[in-house]
């Protein structure tokens, strides 16, 4: 166990002082990528046309751009992180433990690098965010990745390993007594990777803990960095696609014509001119004399796949989500966003 | 646990653990991409054509016209308990309001089926009960409404029928609707009637003394009594019979080429009924209160075949 808890040490002494000036360059890194994305999106949004980008860029409010997207972007972020915190807390103690059997890696890996630079109290925000905005279904991979990311931690490694096995087996007892029920519920209604993703993770979390062995390790850190990235890519598409604006429906009736109902987004509104990005493409200015009516509509991606709760939380939303809905949680459908996604379809 | 001196054994353990984690996490993402989604309410609105750019602009909607208290029309407005369940469906369908509703009149109980067959209504809200003869040509959303047959007398007469004897009785003309339960009923029971073409026309023989009573649903019944106080009665009869409960279960007609837009109906009104159980307010429950208060308590029954479907608002706990 001492010589474990001497690892951080160790370490820190086989690496070189870090560069002046990285905190800013991470920090501008944070800031600024969801600022770009914030910008790339806008771009998505008005169909990738040229004139359609500018005019959004210069109406909408980049504070609430970049809020929106930060919003959406939480659970990819913290997604990305703990990926990175696991893998780096499980190369870490396996490095450790190579230095101490006398055969220290050449370098030590960067994610456990990472891990070792990283404080408690941030893998626990990091854990908490991840906690309200993943959707339940994935919580319980917060179990095993929690273990893997805080076994380098000084608190982790103070612990007896009957208090480990102690805590462990509680939090256990307390998931399976919350769960269980919609474990059956997935069994039934056969829909198996419910089933194991509620059931595997936590049956795996004692497993996980511990160093692996040295080729493991070789592995492990020459495909995790690129692992890392494409997994942080292939959880950035769908972010990229998630409207940002919210999605209405304007009822607009000129002169004597039946009403026309616009669905899209509202840009800007003066005193004479509303500007409609619909949903379908195009840019339209409708006479604020000619709306008579306008209503936020859901959208598609916000149709559930499965129909399993734990308790009375649907496994598809997050604990806001799901902590929202019981604040609100009757939730109308206005008639009009019923009318399908046809381009300047009448009112029905 | 000291990390040097961990054996093999301990630290593949970890390893195939860890292994598995990442199998499953991406047996997840493959399941995101490529999991079927179930249902919904949208896939059913576009099936059934409610998106189609070359349908009738409006919902067609076939009604009575002159059915108090169920489907009549008041200085030009369209009112009654079956006009208000189907400007319930026709609003949950995307048709909100009279101006995105045509009312299609139905003059007589033979229409119903044919103005489905022929596709000049997209549904039929009229008395329409659903029986296993029907079933051979239309489809049927529900019920929305479990009524008994009954029989109506004028005031006059009250002395001289009161039970199924005097019903019986070849002085006594009963009238009923041809094809209706009614008729079913009275054939069961081997009372003597004549049939007509609409409940209509026998309440209007009813009215000029052509017939001593009429029988058909309690609710149209109670209609036809409120137009003329005191002048009508309702009879305490039970004309069920052992094979016919007399019971009439009356349901949204829907054509048997639109199964969507069946599933659709019986889909919102199992929406209703689930808020009447949970306590909530519902427009059947408003509705039943406007229009057929005088039948006594009642509440919405529970639709037959309720599709399993997903909506926008399928996560809240409500739902």
């Amino acid at each position: 166990m001492t010589a474990t808890a001497e690892a951080p040490d160790t370490a820190a002494r086989s690496e070189p002082e870090p560069r002046p000036g990285s905190g800013q360059l991470f920090w501008t890194v944070v800031v600024a990528v969801p600022a770009a994305l914030s910008l790339l999106r806008l771009w998505i949004e008005a169909g990738g046309q040229l004139q359609t980008t500018l005019m959004i860029v210069s109406n909408v409010n980049p504070g609430n751009l970049f809020a929106a997207v930060l919003l959406i972007g939480t659970r990819t972020v913290t997604m990305a992180l703990l990926a990175v915190l696991a893998l780096g807390g499980l190369l870490a103690l396996s490095a450790t433990a190579a230095e101490q059997a006398g055969r220290p890696f050449r370098r030590r890996p960067l994610f456990a690098r990472c891990a070792d630079a990283t404080e408690l109290w941030l893998l626990v925000a990091i854990a908490a965010l991840a906690a309200m905005t993943w959707p339940i279904l994935y919580l319980p991979l917060l179990l095993p990745a929690l273990v893997m990311a805080g076994q380098a931690t000084a608190p982790y490694r103070g612990l007896q390993p009957w208090e480990r096995r102690a805590t462990l087996a509680a939090l256990l007892a307390a998931y399976a007594a919350v769960t269980w029920p919609t474990v059956t519920e997935a069994w039934r209604q056969a829909e198996p990777v419910v089933v194991l993703l509620l059931v595997v993770p936590p049956l795996l979390t004692p497993l996980v803990s511990g160093p692996v062995p040295r080729p493991v390790v070789r592995v492990l850190a020459g495909a995790a960095q690129p692992a890392v990235l494409l997994l942080g890519a292939w959880a950035l598409l769908p972010l990229m696609a998630v409207p940002v604006l919210p999605l209405t429906a304007t009822t607009v009736r000129e002169g004597t014509a039946p009403p026309v109902t616009v669905l899209g987004y509202v840009i800007d509104s003066d005193d004479e001119l509303t500007a409609i990005l619909q949903e379908h493409g195009g840019l339209r200015y409708v006479h604020n004399d000619e709306i008579t009516a306008r209503v936020l509509c859901p959208s598609p991606d916000e149709l559930p796949v499965y129909r399993i709760r734990v308790h009375q939380l649907h496994v598809e939303d997050s604990l806001l989500e799901a902590w929202g809905r019981q604040r609100r949680p009757v939730s109308v459908t206005d008639a009009v966003c019923r009318g399908g996604r046809s381009p300047d379809r009448t009112s029905l | 646990m000291n990390g040097g001196s961990l054996h093999l054994p301990a630290r593949m353990r970890t390893a195939v653990a860890f292994a598995a984690l990442l199998a499953l996490i991406l047996v997840a993402a493959c399941e995101k991409v490529t999991k079927d989604a179930p249902t919904s309410v949208e896939d059913l609105l576009a099936a059934a054509g409610l998106h189609d750019e070359n349908r009738p602009p409006r919902l067609r909607i076939g009604v009575y016209t002159w059915q108090r208290p169920m489907a009549y029309v008041d200085r030009g407005e369209h009112r009654g308990f079956d006009v208000d369940i189907a400007r319930y469906i026709a609003r949950n369908l995307g048709y909100d309001g009279d101006d995105k509703i045509e009312w299609v009149s139905i003059n007589n109980v033979a229409d119903r089926v044919k103005v489905l067959q022929q596709n000049t209504v997209d549904l039929v809200v009229a008395s329409f009960s659903i029986t296993t003869e029907k079933k051979k040509y239309i489809d049927f959303a529900g019920p929305y409404l479990i009524t008994e047959q009954s029989v109506l007398i004028p005031t006059a007469q009250k002395n001289a029928i009161t039970t199924i004897a005097d019903l019986k009785n070849p002085e006594h003309q009963v009238c009923t609707a041809t094809g209706s339960t009614s008729e079913a009923l009275l054939a069961q029971r081997k009372i003597p009637y004549i049939p007509l073409d609409s409940d209509l026309l026998c309440f209007q023989g009813l009215r000029k003394g052509t017939f001593h009573a009429m029988s058909t649903d309690r609710t149209i019944l109670s209609g036809f009594a409120g137009q003329a106080p005191g002048r009508f009665a309702l009879l305490d009869l039970k004309l069920a019979t052992a094979t016919n409960p007399g019971t009439e279960r009356l349901g949204v007609g829907v054509s048997r080429d639109n199964p969507a837009l069946r599933q659709l109906v019986d889909y919102f009104l199992h929406r209703s009924f689930l808020d009447q159980r949970r306590g909530l307010s519902t427009e059947w429950q408003r509705a039943y209160r406007e229009h057929l208060t005088d039948l006594g308590p009642a509440t919405q029954p529970r639709p037959e075949q309720v599709p399993e479907l997903v909506d926008f608002d399928s996560k809240s706990p409500a739902r």
